[in-house]
C-alpha cells in the first residue's frame, strides 16, 4: 500500500451504504468523453456570453439558454459519472472533480476575459500593484482597508509576477486558478479519510458545489480562495498527522498544517476564524468519540491556529474588530428581530425572478431532508468515527445559514459567503444520505430510473447554487452597460476614467461616485472613493446642508453619470452604502447642480461622466443659512 | 541512484535558469516557463524534504502547489521583518535561494533514507502483477484505448483553450458607445491628498493646488475612429471700471487642432490661474458650433 489517501480509502471494503446505484446511461462513459463534453460545454456556455455582448445582454433569451444549456452539459455527464454504479478508481473520480472544477473557472474568465471585471479582484489589483511598486507589504488600500493587514495574495502574485514577467491581471488568474484548484483537491481528499470511500467523497464534493460562492467569490482573485487553499491543505495535512503510523510522518504532517495555519493567518480573517474552528470541532468530535490521539492533535492544532489569530489581530490586525462588528450586529439585530416576530425587518437591497427564489427554498428544503437522513446514518453506522460526529456537530450551523439567509439584512450576499464553510459538513452528511437513499432496497427495484431521478436532483441543486450565487440573473451574461451594477457597469470608459483619474489627480483622493465606477476607482485609480455619499445627489440645489455634509466627509472629487437619470439600477441601489431600494430615477438637476457652484471646477467631462473638483481649486462654498 | 535524484537537479536547473532569465528581462516566451518553474520548484523541493514519504502523483502534485503557495507568504513576510524591501529582485532572489536550500535539505533528507532493497522492490513487483483484478475495480486500458483516451483529453483541451481565445476576441469587438473626452487639472508639484483616516485629519494637504500656474488640458479620442479636434480655451476677465461698474472681457486666448487616432492622447501644459475664470471648450471639426464636452476652472 501507498501512503495515498484514496488506497487508505480503498483498504476497507465498502459497506452496503457505500455502493453504487444501478446502473444508468453513464456508467461506462469514460473520464475522457465527459472531459469532452464538458469543454463542448464550456464552449456552448461562451457562446452565451457572446449573445449577450452583441447587445442584449442577461435579457437575451437564445443568451441565458444556451449558457444554461451549456452548464448541464458540464453537470449532467459528470454528476452521473459520480453517482452511476459503474466503480471508478480513485484517479477517475479526482479526475471529474478536477474536470468540473476547471470548466467552472473557464466559465468564470471568459465571463471578463480582458481584465477584471467582479468588484473584489479590483481591491487585490490595487493591493498587489501597491506592493510591486512600493516593496512594502502593508501598503495602503483605499477599497480594502482590512485587506491591507492580510497581504497573502499580493505577496504570491507579486512573486509569479517578478519570476515570470505576467501582469497582475495573467498572475491573478494564475493565482486564482490553481489556489481553487488545490483547495476543491484537498477537500476531496480530507472527504476521502473522513468517509472512507473515495465514491461517496466525489459525490460529497459534487453536492458541496451546491454552494452559491463556490464558482464565483471563491474562484476570484481575492484573498478568501487563497486562504481556502491552505484551508483545505491544512485539513488534509491535520488528518494525515493523525492516521499515520510512524511518529516521524506524524510529525512531518503536523509541521505541514501549522505552516497552512500560518498561512492562513497571513492570507484571510474569516478562513482562517473558520479553520480554528473546524479544527476545534474534529477535536470535540474525536473527544465524544473516544480518540484520545486525535483530539489532542486537533487540540494542539486548534490551539495554535486560535493563538495566531489573536496574535494577529492583536499586533498587526486590530482594525478587524471595527471591521467586523457592524456585521456581527446586524446579523444579530436580524437574527433576533426574526425570532422575536417570525420575519426580519431587514431592507430588501434586491429582488430576484420567483423561479430562482422558488428553486433556492426547494434546495434548502432538499438539503435539510438530506442533513436530517445523513445524521441518523451517521449516528446509526459511524458513531465512533470522530471526523464523521465532527461534521454532524457542524451540520447544526446549518440553522444558522438559514436565518441568515433569510432573515437578515444582505442575508443572501451574507448566507452565500458562508455556505462555503456550511457546506464542508453539510455536503458530507448529504453524500452519506444520498447513497443510503438510492441503495435502499425498494429504491433499487427501480434500477437505473433512480439513478436519472438522483442525477437530476444533485443537478438541479447544483443549478440552484449557480442561479443564486454571482453573477445574479440581471447579469447572468455580459453585455451592454447596466446603470450602477457592479460588473455591468465596467466598460472600457469607466477603465479609462480610472486610469485617468491616478495620472491626472494622484492617488488617493476622497471621491464621491456611483456603483458602477465605484471599483475602478479604487483599482485601477488607485483613489479612495466613499460609501454613504447619496446625499450628494439627493438635492437639485447645493443647499447648506450638502455642502456641510461633503465639508464634513472632506469630499473633494463628485463624479456624476448622466445615466442615472435614465433608469433604475438592477443591483437595487445607486451608490455604494446604501441600503433602501431606489425607487425612482436621479432628476438631471441633481446632477447637473455641480456646474452652477462658484468655486466647483468641471475637470473631466466626457458628454456622459463628469468629475468635479470641489475643494482642490480654492474652497467650498456653503451657502448662508437661510 | 542517478535517476532517483534526477528530480531535484531539474529543480536547480530550471530555478536557476529561472532567476537569471527573470534578470536578465528575457522575452516572455524564455521567460514565463522558467518563471513557472522557479515559481514551483520551491514547494516541490520543500514538500519532498518535510513529506519525505512516498506519495501518489495527485497527491504529491498537490502538496508541492500547496508549498508553492505557501513559501512565498512566510518568506515574505521575513524579508519584510529584516526590512527587505520586496522588489522583484527580492523575489527571485528569494524563490532561487528557496530552491537551492531545497535541494540541500532533499539531498540530505535521502542521503539519511535507508536504501531500498532491490529483491525487495523486485519482489512488490511481482507480487502486483500476480494479484488478481478486483471484482469492482475497471479493468486496465489497452495502449490503443489510452492513445484514443489521450486524444479525447487533447480535443478538450484545445476547445477549452479555444473558448477562452474565442471570448478574448468577442470581448475585444464588443461595440460601446463612442466619446470623446476633456479634461483640465492643475499641475501642482509634490502635492498630495489625504492619506489613511482623512476624516480626523486636519486641513487639505492640496490646499497649495489654489495657487498653481499651470494645469494639463488633455483630449482622449475613444470613437472608435479618427477624429479631427479643435480646443478653444476661453477666459473671461472681469476687471472693474468704475466704482460701481465691472467690465467683462471674455475672448478665446488659444485655438488647438489636431487630430487623434482611436485611443489616442493629446496633451498640452497650459498658463493657469483661479483668479478668473477659464473654460477649455471641445470641438469635433468640422462643426465648430457644437461644444461636445468642456471643462473649466470653476470661476
Amino acid at each position: 500500500m501507498d501512503g495515498s489517501l484514496g488506497s487508505r480509502a480503498a483498504v476497507r471494503r465498502p459497506s452496503r451504504a457505500e455502493q453504487a446505484p444501478q446502473a444508468s446511461v453513464f456508467s461506462r462513459v469514460p473520464v475522457s468523453v465527459i472531459a469532452l463534453i464538458a469543454a463542448v460545454g464550456v464552449f456552448v456556455s461562451c457562446m452565451g456570453y457572446a449573445d449577450g455582448r452583441a447587445g442584449a445582454g442577461a435579457s437575451s433569451g437564445p443568451g441565458v439558454a444556451l449558457y444554461w444549456l451549456g452548464q448541464v452539459l458540464i453537470l449532467v455527464p459528470i454528476a452521473g459519472r459520480l453517482i452511476s454504479r459503474r466503480p471508478m478508481s480513485n484517479g477517475s473520480t479526482i479526475g471529474l472533480i478536477v474536470i468540473l472544477t476547471v470548466a467552472e473557472y473557464l466559465l468564470k474568465v471568459n465571463y471578463t476575459p480582458t481584465g477584471f471585471g467582479f468588484n473584489d479582484e479590483f481591491l487585490h489589483w490595487r493591493g498587489t500593484t501597491n506592493m510591486l511598486e512600493s516593496g512594502k507589504l502593508f501598503e495602503l488600500n483605499y477599497g480594502l482597508p482590512i485587506g491591507t493587514h492580510y497581504p497573502g495574495i499580493e505577496e504570491v502574485t507579486s512573486a509569479l509576477i517578478s519570476a515570470t514577467g505576467l501582469s497582475v491581471y495573467e498572475a491573478g488568474l494564475v493565482v486564482a486558478g490553481v489556489a481553487h484548484l488545490a483547495y476543491v483537491c484537498f477537500l476531496y481528499l480530507a472527504f476521502c479519510v473522513a468517509i472512507r470511500s473515495h465514491r461517496i467523497a466525489g459525490i460529497a464534493v459534487l453536492i458541496y458545489y451546491s454552494a452559491p460562492a463556490l464558482t464565483s467569490f471563491n474562484s476570484m482573485f481575492v484573498y478568501e480562495t487563497l486562504a481556502l487553499a491552505f484551508f483545505g491543505f491544512c485539513i488534509v495535512a491535520g488528518l494525515r498527522s493523525a492516521i499515520e503510523k510512524s511518529p516521524s510522518d506524524r510529525r512531518r504532517w503536523f509541521i505541514v498544517a501549522v505552516l497552512c495555519i500560518l498561512a492562513t493567518t497571513i492570507t484571510h480573517h474569516v478562513t482562517s476564524y473558520m479553520l480554528t474552528a473546524f479544527l476545534i470541532l474534529v477535536a470535540i468530535g474525536s473527544r465524544l468519540t473516544g480518540s484520545r490521539n486525535t483530539a489532542m492533535r486537533f487540540g494542539i492544532l486548534g490551539a495554535i491556529s486560535a493563538g495566531s489569530v489573536g496574535a494577529w489581530i492583536a499586533f498587526i490586525a486590530p482594525d478587524t474588530i471595527s471591521y467586523f462588528s457592524p456585521t456581527v450586529l446586524g446579523l444579530v439585530q436580524g437574527l433576533n428581530q426574526l425570532t422575536k416576530s417570525g420575519s426580519s425587518d431587514a431592507p430588501q437591497t434586491s429582488t430576484s425572478p420567483f423561479l430562482n427564489l422558488a428553486a433556492g427554498i426547494l434546495g434548502l428544503l432538499v438539503v435539510t431532508v438530506l442533513i436530517l437522513v445523513g445524521c441518523w446514518q451517521a449516528w446509526k453506522r459511524h458513531r465512533r468515527h470522530p471526523w464523521i460526529i465532527g461534521m454532524m456537530i457542524g451540520c447544526l450551523s446549518w440553522l444558522g445559514y438559514i436565518g441568515v439567509r433569510v432573515g437578515t439584512p444582505n442575508g443572501q450576499e451574507i448566507a452565500g459567503r458562508a455556505a462555503t464553510f456550511v457546506y464542508i459538513p453539510v455536503s458530507v452528511l448529504a453524500a452519506i444520505a444520498l447513497t443510503r437513499l438510492v441503495n435502499s432496497g425498494p429504491v433499487r427495484q427501480w434500477g437505473a430510473a433512480v439513478t436519472a431521478v438522483v442525477v437530476a436532483a444533485v443537478v438541479s441543486l447544483l443549478l440552484d447554487g449557480l442561479a443564486n450565487g454571482w453573477p445574479p440573473f440581471w447579469e447572468r451574461l455580459p453585455g451592454p452597460h447596466l446603470v450602477a451594477s457592479f460588473e455591468a457597469s465596467v466598460d472600457p470608459q469607466e477603465i479609462a476614467i480610472g486610469d485617468w483619474s491616478l495620472q491626472e489627480l494622484g492617488p488617493g483622493n476622497r471621491m464621491s461616485a456611483d456603483n458602477g465606477i465605484y471599483p475602478v476607482f479604487f483599482g485601477y485609480g488607485g483613489q479612495n472613493p466613499l460609501q454613504n455619499i447619496s446625499q450628494l445627489y439627493s438635492t437639485p440645489t447645493w443647499s447648506r446642508a450638502v455642502a456641510t455634509y461633503a465639508n464634513d466627509n472632506q469630499v473633494e472629487y463628485v463624479e456624476t453619470d448622466t445615466r442615472l437619470t435614465k433608469s433604475l439600477p438592477p443591483a437595487g441601489t445607486y451608490f455604494p452604502g446604501d441600503t433602501n431600494l431606489a425607487t425612482s430615477t436621479i432628476p438631471p438637476a441633481n446632477l447637473t447642480k455641480y456646474n452652477k457652484i462658484q468655486g466647483v471646477a468641471k475637470v473631466y467631462d466626457d458628454g456622459t461622466i463628469a468629475i468635479y473638483d470641489l475643494v482642490t481649486q480654492g474652497y467650498m462654498y456653503v451657502p448662508p443659512q437661510p | 541512484m542517478y535517476r532517483r535524484n534526477l528530480d531535484i537537479a531539474v529543480a536547480a536547473v530550471v530555478a536557476i535558469l529561472g532567476g537569471l532569465a527573470a534578470a536578465a528581462h528575457l522575452p516572455g516566451a524564455v521567460t514565463i516557463p522558467l518563471g513557472a518553474g522557479l515559481f514551483f520548484a520551491p514547494g516541490y523541493l520543500w514538500s519532498e524534504a518535510i513529506i519525505s514519504q512516498r506519495l501518489p502523483g495527485i497527491e504529491r502534485t498537490m502538496t508541492s502547489v500547496g508549498m508553492a503557495l505557501i513559501l512565498p507568504i512566510l518568506g515574505g513576510f521575513l524579508f519584510f521583518a529584516l526590512h527587505i524591501p520586496l522588489l522583484k529582485s527580492a523575489w527571485v532572489g528569494m524563490l532561487v535561494v528557496l530552491t537551492l536550500l531545497g535541494v540541500v535539505a532533499v539531498a540530505v533528507q535521502r542521503l539519511r533514507e535507508p536504501p531500498a532493497d532491490p529483491r525487495r522492490q523486485q519482489q512488490q513487483r511481482v507480487e502486483q502483477r500476480r494479484q488478481p483484478q478486483r471484482r469492482n475495480q475497471p479493468a486496465p486500458a489497452s495502449s490503443g484505448m489510452k492513445a484514443v483516451h489521450a486524444g479525447l483529453f487533447g480535443l478538450a483541451a484545445l476547445i477549452g483553450i479555444g473558448s477562452v481565445v474565442f471570448s478574448v476576441k468577442n470581448a475585444d469587438a464588443q461595440k460601446f458607445p463612442g466619446y470623446s473626452d476633456i479634461s483640465m487639472t492643475q499641475i501642482v508639484p509634490g502635492a498630495q491628498s489625504f492619506v489613511g483616516a482623512s476624516q480626523n485629519s486636519a486641513g487639505n494637504p492640496q490646499a497649495s493646488a489654489a495657487t498653481a500656474t499651470q494645469a494639463h488640458l488633455r483630449v482622449d479620442n475613444h470613437e472608435s475612429a479618427a477624429e479631427q479636434y479643435e480646443v478653444q480655451l476661453v477666459e473671461t476677465v472681469t476687471a472693474t471700471a468704475t466704482a460701481k461698474k465691472k467690465a467683462t472681457t471674455t475672448k478665446t486666448t488659444k485655438t488647438y487642432k489636431f487630430t487623434l487616432a482611436d485611443n489616442q492622447t493629446w496633451q498640452v501644459t497650459i498658463p493657469f490661474t483661479l483668479k478668473h475664470k477659464m473654460v477649455a471648450n471641445l470641438y469635433i471639426l468640422p462643426d465648430t458650433t457644437k461644444v461636445v464636452v468642456s471643462a473649466n476652472n470653476g470661476q
